[in-house]
């Protein structure tokens, strides 16, 4: 095996000096980014552990296996390397994965790829891989600048090395096409032909227990294993539904631009100049739409500064092979609350799972010396993406709720403090009836916005029970008169209804909230 | 030789600062400490508990949270919180539910999202009961009955609550995990 970096002749005093800087270093979590720029100058160019040292269990010595002979069965077939290929441009579940088990009977220049690979596996053969891991799987990964990826992948000339996404440690193990053996660190992408070898986290074999209880049939089934998503959601068979633009929503914003009206006016009574009386409807329902930041350094070290929050980790990563960061994921909330006219307030919570790549997209350096002279990629800055979570929340019904909502985001981290509660002072609507004119017995709103009644101002205590020490990322106030499309813009794929974004000016979220249609 | 003893210490004092979680909680006995209900048809034994303080509007403890999650996969999970007042001695007094089932979004599938069910209204005829007691400072008891998003009667009419039965409760009675 290669060592390309010794110390030596390193004195004691230097070595002491450098352990503790490097713990310390390793403990901080105040600036992860500072301490990734630090260790990428410490570490980007050497390996970073013994490759036989760092496979640590049962299965990851199969993959270290499997990963030995999968480079020389790429060196020799370049019929296998178009397998590879071919496959992971059809994806799994939209990902660039190949599943071993899948294409073990598809033939090559000199057998199947199960035989290929079983010549070059030493002491053991892929079916016993298979009994210790079923949904072994190898990814070709999309790396920065279209450095390589399966569409731009020449199998004719480009021979790819073979790195190993491992449980026990974030380095990586990688052999490269010549099969010589290293680690290298986590903060390195290669910027080289590269496949990763990983046991598919979103595919599940029979061999697991829960196996007939998830949903839907198997994708694949073979002589000894059959194959499921364990969500029916990661098929790529299934079918996102098409969004619009809401045609009630458009209309509310035509009636109510030239007189100033409320948008909801219409959107929840139906309410307009030559209409002004209406029941509320139960048809729309308040939503959670897209989030995003115009500050996404202040986001990221507001919200992962918690053991278990994502962190950048630029290699070829775990849980989402398409991003690199460590393992984990934010979960936000949104508390909504609003006064009730029946007495107590309400706080409701709304709470959802986001991914670090669904909120951050990341930047790299390229940098050369990697090994040798393998050019490499670290990281450089973040910036922002944007995600829906389309939530529907709550109806907004001005008989019995105040005209404005307050919404408090926090990402949750592990809670040490539960604590009671908040007061709030809110406008109630009182111009409601009943009008015989529209022939129906329930209670309408009479009049655009507050009628000719006047509003009636009271404070109630919302009993909430508060989240202490969590990332609180500031509170928002939604009002019922507020504009929920701000502008029409025409355009030659139609018209553009941009709507409002909360928050815009406090630095961590911004975010839509508007009225959806539920039902 | 000095010299090298401090660096042995210094190497001492990185590894066992950094130690991990995992490594730090295996030296703790296993605890008893369980959540378990019914929840559409599945039965949920929540273990793991994580405890934190319970206090008022001075920040003076009053009681005590448990809170757990049951992963069902990257995505999908249930998560209960049960809060409690007490004196750490005989008394407790229940205080509060959460119970959150991670789903995907009806009209949009790959977001997976939870309401917060966490309110109990027995006085709107939709029963929660519980019944519970405190004992060598443990609590343990049964709970069974609807739990809801919100407890506006307008809300009530068009959100659903869910239905929790089977729980039961066994947990130490302190206000941190230590």
């Amino acid at each position: 095996m290669k060592k390309l970096t010794k110390l030596k002749n390193v004195n004691f005093v230097f070595l002491g000096t450098s352990l503790l800087m490097l713990g310390i270093s390793a403990c901080s979590s105040e600036d992860v980014l500072e301490n990734v720029e630090q260790e990428v100058n410490y570490a980007s160019r050497d390996e970073t552990a013994n490759f036989e040292m760092i496979f640590a269990n049962e299965k990851e010595i199969a993959m270290r296996d499997f990963s030995i002979a999968l480079v020389k069965s790429l060196n020799q077939s370049l019929q296998f390397r178009q397998i590879i290929k071919n496959e992971a441009e059809e994806a799994i579940n939209l990902d660039p994965e190949v599943l071993i088990y899948k294409i073990k009977n598809l033939g090559t220049e000199t057998g199947t790829v199960e035989s290929l690979i079983n010549s070059n596996l030493s002491g053991r053969n892929l079916y016993d891989i298979f009994e210790i891991m079923p949904t072994l799987t190898v990814l070709v990964p999309e790396l920065p600048e279209e450095e390589f990826n399966a569409e731009n992948w020449d199998t004719s000339t480009e021979i790819p090395a073979v790195a190993v996404r491992l449980f026990t440690s974030n380095d990586t193990p990688i052999i490269l096409s010549d099969n010589s053996q290293h680690v290298i660190s986590k903060e390195i992408i290669p910027a080289f032909p590269v496949v990763v070898v990983k046991e598919n986290e979103r595919i599940i074999s029979n061999r697991q227990s829960n196996f007939l209880e998830i949903e839907g049939d198997p994708f694949f089934v073979g002589e000894n294993f059959s194959f499921k998503f364990s969500s029916p959601y990661f098929s790529k068979w299934f079918l996102r539904p098409f969004f619009r633009n809401d045609q009630k929503l458009v209309d509310a914003y035509n009636f109510s631009k030239d007189i100033e009206g409320w948008q909801r006016d219409y959107i929840y009574y139906g309410i307009e100049p030559a209409n002004p009386n209406g029941p509320y409807t139960y048809d729309y329902s308040e939503t959670i739409g897209t989030m995003t930041t115009e500050q996404p350094q202040a986001l990221y070290s507001k919200i992962s500064e918690q053991t278990g929050d994502p962190f950048i980790n630029p290699l070829i990563h775990p849980n989402h092979n398409m991003s690199h960061w460590k393992d984990g994921g934010y979960e936000f909330c949104f508390r909504v609350t609003s006064n009730s006219k029946a007495g107590a307030g309400q706080a409701q919570n709304f709470k959802f799972p986001v991914r670090a790549d669904q909120l951050f997209e990341l930047e790299y350096e390229r940098g050369t010396g990697l090994l040798g002279a393998l050019g490499y990629f670290t990281f450089k800055d973040i910036s922002s993406k944007s995600y829906n979570p389309n939530i529907p929340t709550i109806g907004w019904n001005l008989e019995t709720k105040a005209t404005e909502f307050i919404i408090t985001i926090f990402e949750e981290d592990s809670t040490e403090e539960i604590n009671q509660s908040i007061s709030v002072d809110s406008e109630f609507a009182t111009n409601f009836g009943i009008d015989i004119n529209l022939g129906i017995s329930e209670i309408v709103k009479l009049g655009l916005k507050f009628g000719g009644s006047t509003k009636n101002t009271r404070s109630n205590s919302i009993s909430v029970k508060k989240t202490l020490i969590t990332d609180d990322l500031g509170d928002y106030v939604i009002n019922f008169q507020d504009k929920v499309i701000l502008s029409e813009t025409v355009t030659g794929f139609g018209n553009l209804y941009p709507k409002r974004f909360y928050g815009a000016n406090n630095g961590y979220i911004k975010f839509n909230y508007y009225p959806k249609a539920v039902q | 030789m000095k010299l090298i003893k401090n660096i042995l210490l210094f190497s001492f004092i990185i590894a066992t600062s950094c130690s991990t979680d995992d490594e730090i909680q295996s030296q703790k006995p296993e605890s008893k400490d369980i959540i378990s209900l019914e929840y559409e048809g599945k039965r949920f034994d929540f273990k793991n508990l994580h405890h934190g303080k319970y206090t008022d509007k001075d920040r003076n403890l009053i009681g005590f949270f448990a809170e757990a999650e049951i992963v069902i996969d990257d995505q999908h999970k249930n998560r209960v919180l049960l809060l409690f007042k007490t004196d750490f001695k005989n008394n407790v007094e229940f205080a509060g539910i959460e119970f959150t089932p991670f789903k995907p979004a009806p009209t949009y599938p790959h977001n997976v999202y939870a309401y917060v069910y966490q309110y109990i209204m027995t006085q709107h005829g939709s029963p929660f009961k519980i019944d519970i007691k405190m004992e060598n400072g443990r609590i343990t008891g049964s709970f069974e009955g609807y739990v809801h998003r919100s407890a506006d009667p307008f809300d009530m009419t068009h959100m659903d609550p869910v239905y929790l039965s089977a729980g039961t409760i066994d947990i130490e009675a302190k206000s941190d995990n230590n």
